[in-house]
């Protein structure tokens, strides 16, 4: 046997070693260290303000709002230091909050869209100024965030919401898609699979969303973890997202259920027919200063259901950037801490009160 | 794999089936350059294996969950074993309630209950510090009313002090005044003497000589 082979047979078997060890001893990984505290809290909810070290001092007075989706936990905006959104805005000088939805339980299967949209937002929104001491507010909503976020906006005309920026926000269904071919009455009984289950289980959703990717969400992810096994940070940076993946939240049924009835399968927020506790979300009524931030190669909200946006509000200053990355890669990736996050500092800070 | 779905499968028609899914893996292979130093590392073998067909397999199955086969299933699939969860849950809930437990529905009902009340106390504390707010705000302007009316009652004393002063300079004048008139008139020695001039005001024509002296 040659020199070479040897070495490569000692480097694989190596290798398995490696894999054997990280498999029978799956590490704990910390996630969402920026330091915190609790101004807030409704049921589950929890409203958070992120606060500056020592070192750091406050550049802007207008507070950015983080209005996070219904779907897996808010960390992923601030998975480790250097790889965090949330630090990387409170570094630039901004006063960052979190809403973070918390884990619905069986109690909480009743709550509609309209419960998020028409009592935690606008109360989360109050007590960010008051926290603040301000009058005015940036939104930042994503995924489905956005669509809360766009929700409010358009139901609140009087919001004081000077900017509303969304990442892959859900807005117009009626592009073929994976989910909405699944979702299509003729295959899916919706009403049945939530009574079914009143609360819809997060490894529903979880294997839902995989699914969308088969072969790179079951088998490639792990497979990329073999090549990465001699780089330690990326090993890290590997089991902080598979945690994140892995930690999912159910949603209530009735959120499902008309999440999939009005949206997937309806297209009403589009052509602005969704009605909310019967108010009609009219999108041309949004005249906040918007930046529409869309993933190209996202296949969870693909560019189709987030650009049509631009056309449906009445903003005058808005602005769309659309980055060559995937749906977490957006706010979590190499592309986000070199193209997003300056391009997000850049956009908003002449357009936030300086100090 | 059996066309006749009452007969059971026979073994063959299990290895029929084995043979189609290895059948692929078994021609990747034969085409692989064989290495020997890399037949003793089974990571390094199964990993080249996979890089140079994943791409096939990648396809493959994007266009299987693509299918309305699969969409079909898939949805048939999220209600087919609704009849069970649903026997096991009512099971539970009998076994449970026989044996005075509280059942899943009863700990939900609870729940509800304490969520309400955790809501209701939130409208609370939101009506009572925008109250509190109201009435605080409220209170600083009556306070900065009532500020702003002692600075004008001070202004206006500060006028009357200065018009108190300005009374007490022409009193003092009005006496040196007089008392040169009283220098003036030493021959009048019976007369009545002139009264202070707080209770007699000085003629105008005697004011006036005298400044003009």
């Amino acid at each position: 046997m040659s020199g070479d082979a040897t070495e490569n047979n000692i480097l694989g078997w190596e290798r398995y070693n490696q894999m054997l060890r990280l498999a029978s001893s799956w590490p704990e990984v910390a996630v969402g260290q920026s330091p915190k505290e609790t101004i807030w809290s409704r049921n589950k909810a929890r409203l958070y303000h992120y606060l500056p070290s020592n070192t750091q001092s406050q550049k802007y007075k207008t507070p950015i709002l983080i209005i996070y989706a219904l779907i897996n936990k808010p960390y992923i905006l601030d998975l480790r230091p250097g790889a965090s959104l949330i630090e990387y805005l409170v570094k630039q000088g901004y006063d960052v909050y979190l809403l973070d939805w918390g884990k619905p339980g069986l109690e909480d299967k009743h709550l509609q869209l309209a419960d998020y949209v028409l009592e935690y937002i606008p109360r989360a929104v109050k007590h960010v100024l008051q926290h603040a001491n301000t009058t005015e507010l940036t939104l930042l909503g994503y995924c489905m965030g956005g669509t809360l976020s766009v929700c409010y906006l358009a139901l609140h005309n009087d919001a004081p919401v000077k900017n509303l920026i969304l990442l892959a926000p859900p807005i117009d269904f009626s592009a073929p898609h994976l989910l909405r071919q699944w979702f299509d009455p003729k295959n899916f009984n919706l009403d049945a699979f939530v009574n079914d289950y009143g609360l819809i289980p997060a490894e529903a959703i979880d294997f839902g969303t995989r699914l969308l990717k088969p072969y790179q969400n079951f088998v490639q992810t792990y497979l990329s973890l073999a090549d990465k096994l001699s780089d330690e940070q990326a090993v890290q940076s590997w089991l902080t997202m598979q945690k994140w993946v892995n930690d999912g939240v159910p949603m209530a049924g009735e959120t499902f259920r008309q999440w999939v009835r009005d949206f997937y399968q309806g297209d009403k927020l589009a052509t602005n027919e969704l009605c909310l506790r019967n108010q009609r979300v009219d999108l041309s009524l949004i005249t906040a200063n918007l930046l529409n931030v869309v993933a190209e190669k996202d296949h969870i909200v693909p560019p189709c259901q987030s650009q049509p946006l631009m056309d449906l509000v009445s903003s005058r200053n808005k602005e769309q950037i659309i980055l060559q990355a995937g749906h977490v890669g957006l706010v979590a990736g190499r592309d986000a801490t070199n193209k997003l996050w300056p391009a997000l500092n850049a956009w908003l800070a002449s357009r936030s009160y300086g100090n | 794999m059996n066309d006749k779905p009452n007969n059971p499968p026979t073994p063959a028609d299990f290895f029929n089936w084995l043979n189609q899914m290895v059948a692929p893996m078994a021609n990747a292979s034969a085409t692989m350059n064989p290495n020997p130093a890399m037949s003793l590392d089974p990571l390094t073998f199964w990993k080249s294996l996979l890089d140079k067909n994943q791409e096939t397999y990648a396809k493959f199955m994007q266009q299987m969950v693509g299918s309305p086969e699969f969409a079909k299933t898939l949805g048939q699939s999220a209600n087919a074993t609704a009849s069970y969860r649903n026997m096991v849950r009512q099971a539970a809930k009998n076994y449970l309630e026989a044996a005075n437990m509280p059942s899943l529905d009863d700990l939900s009902q609870l729940s509800e209950q304490v969520v309400g009340l955790d809501a209701r106390l939130d409208d609370l504390t939101d009506t009572v510090s925008e109250d509190i707010t109201e009435l605080l705000e409220r209170l600083v302007r009556s306070m900065e009313s009532i500020g702003e009316r002692i600075i004008s009652l001070e202004n206006r004393l500060q006028t009357v002090e200065n018009i108190g002063s300005r009374l007490d300079k022409l009193e003092n004048q009005l006496d040196q005044l007089n008392a040169k008139l009283d220098n003036l008139t030493p021959t009048n020695q019976n007369a009545a003497p002139r009264r202070a001039s707080r209770s007699k005001k000085p003629t105008v024509n005697a004011v006036e000589t005298e400044m003009g002296e």
